[in-house]
């Protein structure tokens, strides 16, 4: 790559140039061109320039998946400032926390968003977009008024916050270079997106998966990018994916079982070439499903904020149900021990990763310099995997995972397991202490219109399907379970109910 | 309230756990699994309402000293 560039010329200017006209962001009810859509990017980042916004600075956009969303990302990029995706519905308290950790000094919100009260020290300009009074100020720039800023190669481009599965939201950025097609080899090599590609991702923007399917292997790649602005629903995705008609899907595991239950006949009918899990390990059992009745091939991919790109997946034509495939070159894996020794083959270890788009550092621990992590450093992901020969398979987060009499127990292995059980909806495994020894305990919501199943019956179906050491020795039931607003289960608070 | 070693044996019988059970004989030489064990604490904890995570093996070895050891925490 050029030593000095612009990740939103980088991005968009070839596509502009080869064909303006070509639709860049479909909805349901709107239709956008590359013209109009670098326009409005260059609206927005004069907006930012003439309001003496300075290189570096965070912009938090907290907004649906929306044009809007785009033009404030891209145009902030543009003129060299840090676009800070977040969930516009996340409650005003946590907004404050990730507008004061990044120190914003601007937001992009809607008057519908908790974030359109949010305040914080640093925050000077706040731009709602759904009100005329933006409409008029946006169009009365030019979008010709400023030029785009350069960066190197390990410049800071945008930051992503965690989803906080495990506590507090943690700023993780990364550099603009991680956002061009070139270093995304999962959509590249992978999926080997094209221009004619459709892409919809229901994982939203503020998500780095989001933020990766739309920008970089979407627009990036000249595709057209799907936008549902709404919370996704059975009704909403019905009536997206039958009018927009895309190629490429990317869920959460739990959307794809929803479509699953109640979309097959359209996905079948949709033209969709294949469908991308990620978030959460894909249950064997609801991959082999998926296939069985929709002859679409579901690939789980595996990345984390940290990398931004899946860097492990299966291959569209290759796709072993219950495992995450192979690991996707330039991006290298190992597996190891608590020594930090490699493993032998067939046995779990940590995961750790290189490769070309490391996050530098978080944001809490942030240096002056925004030089990246040494070259050919290895990241710890938190996450124990099982490797066979190249094929690896998820274990489970090293965080949840416990031994009873002296075996590793994964709260992973047994929730596929039990949620194979015609009377369970959903269900998280963690570990209690009873004599002496943590043991695994079961939280399970039963599905509509089942009152009451005895935990006898639960025992032995576990029992003829799990090793002993991992059949749980308590059952609790609930309506719900606790998560994160990404559908991630939280652990930690399943202590607490 | 005590527990009483019928109790203890109730809630064995429940867990599928076939019987019949001497009280005064290690349950681990009976045919209860290390598994069963815990089980049993655990749906005791249910039923009673009471905390038996500081349990000790040797506490709940047999049905008696399993009855002793739940009663001393009612």
């Amino acid at each position: 790559m050029h030593k000095r560039f612009n990740p939103t010329v980088s991005l968009l200017h070839k596509h502009l140039i080869a064909d303006g006209k070509k639709t860049a962001l479909l909805g349901i009810d709107q239709r956008i061109s590359y013209a109009s859509l670098y326009e409005h990017i260059l609206r927005y980042a004069s907006l930012l320039q003439l309001k003496g916004i300075n290189k570096g600075d965070r912009i938090l956009i907290a907004l649906p998946d929306s044009p809007e969303f785009i033009y404030a990302f891209l145009g902030s990029l543009y003129i060299g400032m840090i676009p800070v995706p977040c969930n516009d519905s996340m409650e005003k308290d946590a907004i404050e926390f990730i507008l004061r950790d990044s120190g914003a000094t601007a937001l992009f919100t809607a008057m519908a968003s908790p974030a359109a009260k949010a305040t914080s020290a640093k925050l000077k300009h706040c731009y709602h977009t759904d009100t005329p009074e933006f409409g008029i100020l946006a169009a009365s720039v030019s979008p010709g008024a400023c030029l785009p800023a350069e960066f190197a190669p390990d410049t800071l481009g945008f930051m992503l916050y965690t989803s906080g599965s495990t506590g507090l939201p943690k700023g993780v950025p990364h550099a603009a270079k991680d956002l061009l097609p070139e270093f995304n080899s999962f959509a590249v090599d992978v999926l080997k997106v094209v221009p004619e590609d459709i892409i919809f991702s229901v994982s939203k923007m503020y998500f780095g998966f989001g933020l990766l399917n739309t920008i970089s292997s979407g627009l990036g790649l000249g595709a057209t990018i799907v936008l549902l602005p709404e919370k996704p629903s059975v009704t909403n995705l019905r009536h997206t994916i039958s009018t927009c008609r895309p190629t490429l899907l990317f869920a959460v595991p739990a959307i794809h079982e929803m479509l699953l239950e109640n979309a097959g006949e359209i996905l079948i009918s949709s033209g969709i070439r294949a469908c991308v899990s990620s978030g959460e390990c894909l249950p064997k059992a609801l991959c082999t499903a998926f296939m069985a009745k929709t002859k679409i091939p579901i690939i789980d991919a595996f990345g984390s904020a940290e990398t931004f790109h899946s860097f492990i997946a299966n291959r569209p034509h290759d796709v072993v149900p219950g495992t995450s495939g192979h690991v996707i070159p330039p991006w290298k894996v190992r597996l190891v021990n608590d020594e930090n020794r490699p493993v032998p083959d067939g046995q779990p270890g940590y995961l750790e990763v290189s490769g070309p788009c490391l996050f530098p550092f978080y944001w809490k621990d942030r240096k002056d310099s925004a030089a990246g992590l040494p070259s050919g450093a290895w990241y710890r992901t938190g996450d124990v995997f099982l490797g066979r020969n190249t094929e690896l398979s998820f274990v489970g987060r090293s965080d949840d995972m416990f031994k009873s009499d002296g075996n590793w127990v994964s709260p992973v292995r047994i929730e596929q397991v039990l949620k194979t059980h015609p009377a369970i909806k959903d269900c998280a495994v963690c570990a209690r202490v009873f004599m002496g020894t943590h043991r695994p305990v079961a939280h399970i919501v039963l599905r509509e219109g089942i009152s009451e199943i005895l935990e006898q019956d639960l025992h032995v179906f576990a029992r003829t399907r799990l090793p002993a050491h991992m059949g749980p020795v308590q059952y609790n039931f609930h309506e719900e379970l606790p998560k994160t607003i990404s559908g991630k289960i939280q652990r930690f608070r399943l202590k607490e109910i | 309230m005590a527990v009483t070693t019928k109790d203890i044996m109730r809630i064995f019988k429940e867990l599928g756990v076939e019987g019949p059970l001497d009280p005064d004989v290690a349950l681990l030489d009976q045919g209860v699994d290390s598994i069963d064990l815990p089980r049993a604490a655990a749906a005791i904890e249910k039923k009673y309402k009471i905390d038996l995570s500081d349990a000790k093996c040797e506490q709940l070895k047999t049905i008696t000293l399993f009855a002793k050891f739940v009663s001393s925490k009612l």
